[in-house]
């Protein structure tokens, strides 16, 4: 493995969550257009999901953090803050709606 | 003691029937009867009427079913609620009619229909799905919950005391201010679900685009480590 391969290998291991689980080599360097709709969507999806498990519980956390500062009531916090707090059980469903869609695209470029 | 009749012989009808069959209470003295126009009863013998589909609620003709109803249900599609309530007009105009639709379109209800006459109405029922009302089982210790919503308080109490003595229902009413919300009830996902629609769409998209650069563009380095492109 050359020194290029190795550094890119970092980069894929450490932002890549589905090609770091399941096959630990750089294989999609070459991707090619017509891998978009289902290898490339794939890692789209991936991410979207883990992104939105992220969103889920930032709203949480900067509340917890006002609450340390500022007052502990819900009708002081700003409203973008509220508005935040109050979609997180639906983003996170919907992240795991994502992830779902990722395991059965996974599985299907598996077979 | 009320006299209701529901107009439809579909789902609706049929859930509402099954409900009143299973929690009437005889002690309050309501009546239903199920009825639609051009209905001819079929006696089965003499001093029979027909029943609507077992449930013990007679089908009876239509005149002689509204003449003496105080509660109209009207359950029939939203596309024919126009032409019934104008060709049915001189009957149905001294009735308290209940408004059990679901339609996105604008003037498609009774709130729009009779808003410059003095019908009184209610939007009911419109929230629960026959399929519900028709598993609802006699035994269960659960109540049905649904919400009302009109701008006149007498027909309001009145189609409340029979969902509740008659249907066995929970009843919530809703100011009419808030009429659009119980009017679109089964028409929205409700805010929270579209912000989050969209809030997951946009992430979605921009991972999808940072996938595309990243792979098809970029040739799988990414963004930050294009440098090592050959």
């Amino acid at each position: 493995m050359s020194l290029k391969d190795t550094v890119c290998y970092v980069v894929v291991f450490d932002t890549d969550l589905a090609q770091c689980v399941d096959n630990l080599q750089p294989c999609c360097f070459n991707t090619e257009w017509y891998h978009l709709a289902l290898q490339v969507t794939n890692k789209g999806i991936c991410w979207a999901a883990l992104n939105g498990f992220a969103l889920t519980q930032l709203p949480g956390l900067l509340a917890r953090m006002y609450n340390a500062v500022y007052s502990d009531s819900l009708s002081d916090k700003p409203k973008m803050l509220r508005w935040a707090l109050g979609i997180r059980k639906h983003v996170g469903l919907l992240s795991l709606w994502f992830l779902f869609i990722h395991v059965i695209m996974r599985y299907d470029q598996s077979l | 003691m009320l006299h209701c009749t529901i107009v439809g012989t579909g789902d609706m009808s049929h859930g509402l029937a099954h409900l009143y069959s299973n929690n009437n209470n005889k002690f309050a003295l309501n009546t239903l009867e199920v009825t639609k126009p051009g209905i001819t009863t079929t006696p089965t013998g003499k001093n029979q009427t027909a029943m609507f589909h077992n449930t013990g609620v007679p089908l009876v003709r239509f005149k002689e079913s509204i003449t003496r109803a105080d509660i109209v249900i009207l359950a029939i599609p939203a596309v024919a609620l126009k032409s019934f309530v104008s060709e049915h007009f001189e009957l149905l105009r001294d009735k308290i009619l209940v408004d059990v639709t679901n339609s996105a379109v604008r003037g498609e209800d009774l709130s729009s229909l009779c808003r410059l006459t003095d019908v009184e109405w209610v939007k009911a029922f419109n929230d629960i799905g026959a399929v519900d009302l028709l598993l609802h089982k006699p035994y269960s210790k659960s109540r049905v919950a649904t919400t009302m919503c009109s701008p006149n308080k007498k027909a309001l109490g009145l189609v409340q005391h029979f969902a509740e003595e008659s249907f066995g229902m929970i009843v919530k009413n809703v100011p009419p201010s808030r009429y659009y919300d119980v009017a679109m009830h089964q028409n929205s996902f409700g805010e929270q679900w579209v912000h989050a629609m969209w809030t997951m769409l946009v992430i979605f998209a921009c991972t999808e685009l940072y996938a595309i650069l990243r792979y098809n563009v970029f040739k799988g380095y990414g963004m930050l480590c294009c440098s090592f492109r050959y």
